[in-house]
């Protein structure tokens, strides 16, 4: 009598596991792919940012500094009139495209000038001056001793 | 007793029939791969009137504006569309080299736990199963990570520069080292399927050569990867590493005491 001993089954890797390893695999690509990406970028940005310096600690000023007017306040300045004789001449075509640039003529508005000014009338002689007064009387003691110094 | 020297004619029907069917699917195969290398001319020549284009932003369409938006800005991150002078390809080639190295670490660590035997409740024919697969899958994001370099237009890699090593424009040492340990992880991977026709002691001695390749690896991934300065890839590097040297040197112990044994068993079977 002969006895057949059955072969337990041998489990192989199943397609489905194939598949999946396959497919995790893939993702690990991509998500690598993406953070790999995303940390260049960062590491670019912190290159280009400047580092953030520490600011100095406010300290309190022991004058009080008087405080500017704000601009905002402040009356507007008068700006020139803009002079359109200038522009307004027209560029030749043929002097864009050639080589050497001739420059337009111009016609420029004559300035007006000043009122001449009013001359001063001369000046008047000088008077003569007095005549002389007489010899003075003889010194004190005091001033003779203070003109040899110390 | 009859003899079939003769082919039968329902054998030489069937010859004719695989024939046919291998034809058919060269023709169909080179189809499919004719029109994918033109559809990607056109990408590249096209930009965003291509056919592909047109197709991807079809299928967008099909999705919610909430999820079309998320889409957008990620694909922008990720340096697509794949057109002009982007960084997705230098991503996609740095990612594609970390996938590949932890799936060849997975498959050197499974082939050590086989060997080791450590692992005892996960069937045999499971283990070794998993061991191929991973390294074959090892092999195809190795092909990804080296293909990818041809798009980037910074460093200007070639064929020739991925063929031979030590010819490459970025790190060549180091990059040579890569292509020498993608070629020993090919050589193991076809071993797989030549197994019977080469033999198990040749199939074992050609194993050994994994380690080299997994070592060679890791010094193309330490010297020549972009991101081994940062923490992350320091750790990983570190741990893989390490495991694979606590296994081997495991493997080895557990070698030097079963030939140990060996040797002292017939002198006890003397007395």
């Amino acid at each position: 009598m002969t006895t057949m001993i059955s072969k337990p089954k041998r489990s192989k890797l199943t397609q489905r596991a194939r598949i999946t390893l396959a497919a995790l695999s893939l993702a690990g690509f991509v998500g690598g792919w993406n953070v790999i990406s995303r940390f260049d970028i960062a590491t670019a940005q912190a290159e280009v940012e400047p580092t953030a310096t520490p600011s100095p600690s406010p300290t309190a000023s022991p004058t009080s500094w008087p405080t500017i007017i704000p601009l905002s306040d402040a009356p507007p300045i008068p700006t020139l009139l803009p002079t359109s004789t200038m522009f307004n001449t027209r560029l030749p075509a043929s002097s864009l495209t050639e080589d050497t640039f001739v420059p337009p003529t111009i016609d420029i508005a004559p300035l007006p000038t000043l009122a001449p000014l009013p001359t001063l009338a001369p000046l008047p002689d000088i008077p003569t001056p007095p005549p002389a007064p007489p010899p003075a009387p003889a010194s004190s003691s005091s001033s003779s001793r203070r003109s040899r110094g110390s | 007793m009859t003899t079939f020297s003769k082919s039968s004619p329902q054998s030489s029907g069937k010859a004719v029939l695989d024939v046919l069917f291998i034809a058919l699917g060269v023709i169909v195969g080179g189809f499919i791969a004719l029109t994918l290398v033109w559809l990607w001319l056109d990408y590249q020549a096209a930009g965003t009137q291509s056919y592909l284009a047109m197709l991807s932003s079809q299928l967008m369409a099909w999705l919610p504006a909430g999820a079309q938006s998320t889409l957008f800005d990620q694909a922008q991150v990720m340096g697509l569309p794949l057109t002009g002078e982007t960084s997705a390809y230098w991503y996609m080639a740095r990612s594609g080299g970390i996938v590949a190295y932890v799936l060849l670490w997975l498959s050197v660590v499974w082939g050590l736990v086989m060997s080791t035997k450590i692992v005892r409740w996960v069937a045999p024919p499971l283990v070794y199963g998993l061991h191929e697969f991973l390294a074959i899958l090892s092999v195809v994001f190795m092909v990804l990570h080296s293909l990818v370099l041809l798009g980037d237009s910074y460093f200007d890699f070639t064929i020739f520069h991925l063929a031979i090593p030590f010819t490459a424009p970025y790190e060549p040492l180091w990059t040579g080292v890569g292509t020498i340990a993608f070629y020993l992880c090919l050589a193991l991977t076809i071993s797989f399927y030549v197994r019977k026709t080469i033999g198990q002691k040749v199939w074992r001695a050609m194993h050994y050569i994994s380690f080299l390749a997994y070592a060679l690896a890791l010094g193309h991934g330490i010297m020549a990867g972009t991101d081994s300065d940062t923490a992350m890839m320091q750790f990983v590097y570190l741990f893989t590493g390490s495991t694979v040297l606590f296994l081997t040197y495991y493997r080895l112990f557990t070698l030097k005491t079963k030939s140990k044994t060996k040797a002292r068993t017939p002198a006890r079977t003397r007395l």
